[in-house]
């Protein structure tokens, strides 16, 4: 990137967090020119480094606010809050990579919950009820690319659609009712900790490293970004675009089954409205994350600051005992933001 | 190509269009805006599928479903709208469907250190110069921008060539390198089908002419029996047709694309 077009960091700070005092953006001028010359595909490190120093902040003003918050339980805390919201957001930038978007992956998460929590009750062996999630999500997942790639529907009326069916096959199949009082067959998995770190966050690093890799290192990552970039010219190029698009949102929805069996071996029972705004909360993570809105560029592994920072923020706000009611407006003012950074960022550069 | 024929709804792009081509030859494709073109050569490399008609190759009737079908049967393309992915950067621009590969335990892990070095050889070839290679193409100017789409065609080493415009927004100098690039594809034995609105450019670099208007073939011959007037006149359809060619090839060929017998009787 040269330098005329040198996105300055006040304007993050304009776009994306209101309130960043100008001491932090001179600190951050020199960390992201240095950052620029190491990597050239800096516009989403660039927004990375300007979260990490966010995130710094907020944990600040934090733990000046609550005693309770800058201790070793409250951090398990926040990282046993990551995993399945880190899942769905990881499988979601790479959706919205390609230009498309699932709104579609909160309901999958749950059809692919009380299957797995109707296994568990059955009785079904270990591996059974915990390949069940995965499978679920990608077979669901699979049918939003098929439609999406194949038959051209616009993403986000195929997912919106797609999520008032999930939603009723998950009606149909509880009723209105929950399904509780699960086995703690997956405990030891899911409610361990290895060196005070909860097992079900580590498992999540690894997949979300081995994405990065899959990203970085091989032609699936260039054919999903070049897709976002312009569909028509990657299939003049020789991508093969709709067979990679049915691969995003499948890979999506293997991600989304993994995070249900997560889920439902860590509370054991499994509500209607289970998950219900976590897709939101997911593409929230990847656009926080350094992913564009406008397909075409992003990050997989900045999704794990994308998650840390609205768990973060979440659990600051409940430890001030700010009424959860504010949650929303503050998430929903973060996508916001995050968004309007992200085009207003594109406009000033072209 | 025989009988081809194409229409967007009610638009009809291609009527009946016969195109042959043979190796080691170069072949000029004019005509209007909108005369059915840039649809001719994206039939070729199986960006539109034909409404009628074939696509015979050394005589075997072939049907392309896809850019990639078109390659795998030697056909590379430079795209009126270069095709390229502007966020991405020059050498994934180039390699882009067609990465370079090494296996690793059965993956197929990107060689960007072979990539970057075969993208600075191509870019070398046409003289080319960039500052980076890792900026995003939509930063670079139209000329160059022009330069790695053929750069990303050659890198396919097929054996037809289709350039679609590939000199319209590079200068003088640039693009007279294109053209000389275009004759030693030709000495290479490689085919190459050249569309272009600038007469001059076409005159000096094509054996062959094939002039369209409103969708059919108004004109065909050599260059030696052709002058730009008469060009002229029939793209702009004052001449209403003209076909120079001598019998024989238009009988001995049957409509192959490519066909080595075929290439003896292209006349230099
Ligand atoms: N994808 C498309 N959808 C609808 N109509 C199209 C499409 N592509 C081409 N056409 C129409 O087909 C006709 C031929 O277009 P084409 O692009 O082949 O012309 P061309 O000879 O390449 O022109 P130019 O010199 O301007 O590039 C035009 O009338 C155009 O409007
Ligand atoms: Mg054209």
């Amino acid at each position: 990137m040269s330098t005329s077009t040198t996105f300055s960091p006040c304007e993050i700070s304009r776009g994306g967090v209101g309130d960043t005092p100008s001491l932090l953006t001179m600190i951050r001028q020199p960390m992201i020119r240095k950052l620029q010359n190491i990597r050239p595909r800096s516009t989403v490190a660039q927004k990375q480094v300007s979260l990490l120093a966010v995130i710094c902040l907020l944990i600040g003003v934090f733990s000046v606010l609550s005693p309770h918050f800058l201790t070793l339980k409250n951090f398990q805390t926040i990282l046993r809050n990551m995993p399945e919201l880190g899942l769905l957001s990881v499988g979601m930038s790479i959706v919205m990579m390609t230009g498309g978007i699932d709104i579609s992956a909160e309901a999958a998460l749950g059809v692919a919950a009380i299957l797995v929590g109707k296994s568990m009750l059955q009785g079904d062996p270990a591996w059974v009820s915990a390949l069940i999630g995965p499978i679920t999500g990608g077979i669901l997942g699979t049918i939003n690319g098929v439609v999406v790639a194949y038959f051209g529907v616009l993403p986000i009326i195929v997912t919106l659609g797609a999520m008032y069916v999930w939603r009723a096959v998950i009606f149909l199949l509880v009723g209105a009712r929950w399904l509780s009082g699960l086995p703690r067959t997956f405990d030891p998995l899911v409610k361990t900790f290895v060196l005070g770190i909860p097992i079900p966050f580590i498992f999540f690093l690894l997949i979300t490293m081995s994405l990065e890799f899959l990203f970085r290192k091989t032609p699936f990552g260039w054919h999903i970004l070049a897709i976002g970039n312009s569909e028509y010219s990657a299939r003049l190029a020789g991508v093969r675009t709709r067979r990679v698009t049915v691969g995003a949102y499948a890979l999506l929805g293997v991600l989304v089954g993994i995070a249900a069996f997560l889920y439902v071996g860590k509370h054991r029972n499994v509500e209607m409205t289970v998950a219900s705004g976590m897709s939101l909360e997911a593409i929230a993570a990847a656009v926080i994350g350094g992913t564009s809105i406008l397909g075409g560029e992003g990050s997989v592994i900045g999704c794990v600051i994308g998650v840390f920072f609205i768990r973060l923020l979440q659990n600051g706000l409940v430890l001030l005992g700010i009424p959860s009611i504010w949650d929303y407006l503050v998430l929903g003012g973060l996508i916001i933001a995050a968004i309007l950074s992200d085009l207003l960022y594109k406009r000033r550069r072209t | 190509m025989k009988k081809i024929s194409k229409a967007f709804g009610g638009v009809i792009a291609l009527r009946d269009v016969d195109f042959r081509l043979f190796e080691g030859e170069v072949v000029g494709l004019v005509g209007d805006n909108g005369a059915g073109k840039s649809t001719l050569i994206k039939i070729l490399s199986g960006v539109y599928i034909p409404d009628k008609g074939d696509i015979y190759i050394g005589g075997e009737r072939v049907e392309f479903r896809s850019p990639l079908d078109a390659w795998k049967y030697g056909i590379a393309t430079v795209y009126q709208e270069l095709a390229l992915a502007d966020k991405m950067n020059v050498v994934e621009n180039i390699f882009l469907g067609h990465e370079l590969v090494k296996n690793v335990l059965g993956l197929r892990i990107l060689d960007k250190r072979r990539m970057r070095q075969r993208a600075g050889e191509l870019l070398k070839q046409l003289l080319i110069e960039l500052k980076s290679l890792d900026v995003p193409v939509s930063k670079l100017s139209g000329g160059q921008r022009q330069g790695i789409a053929i750069c990303r065609a050659l890198n396919l080493e097929a054996r037809v060539i289709c350039m679609d415009e590939p000199t319209a927004s590079m200068a003088v100098g640039e693009s007279e390198r294109i053209l000389d690039f275009v004759r030693r594809l030709r000495e290479q034995g490689k085919a190459v089908i050249f569309i272009s609105h600038n007469l001059e450019h076409v005159f000096r670099v094509v054996d062959r002419l094939v002039v369209l208007r409103h969708g059919r073939v108004v004109g065909e011959g050599y260059v030696e029996d052709l002058d730009k007037d008469t060009v002229v006149k029939l793209i702009t359809g004052v001449l209403e047709n003209l076909n120079l060619l001598g019998e024989e090839v238009r009988e001995g060929t049957t409509g192959d694309l490519l066909d080595r017998n075929g290439s003896k009787k292209v006349r230099r």
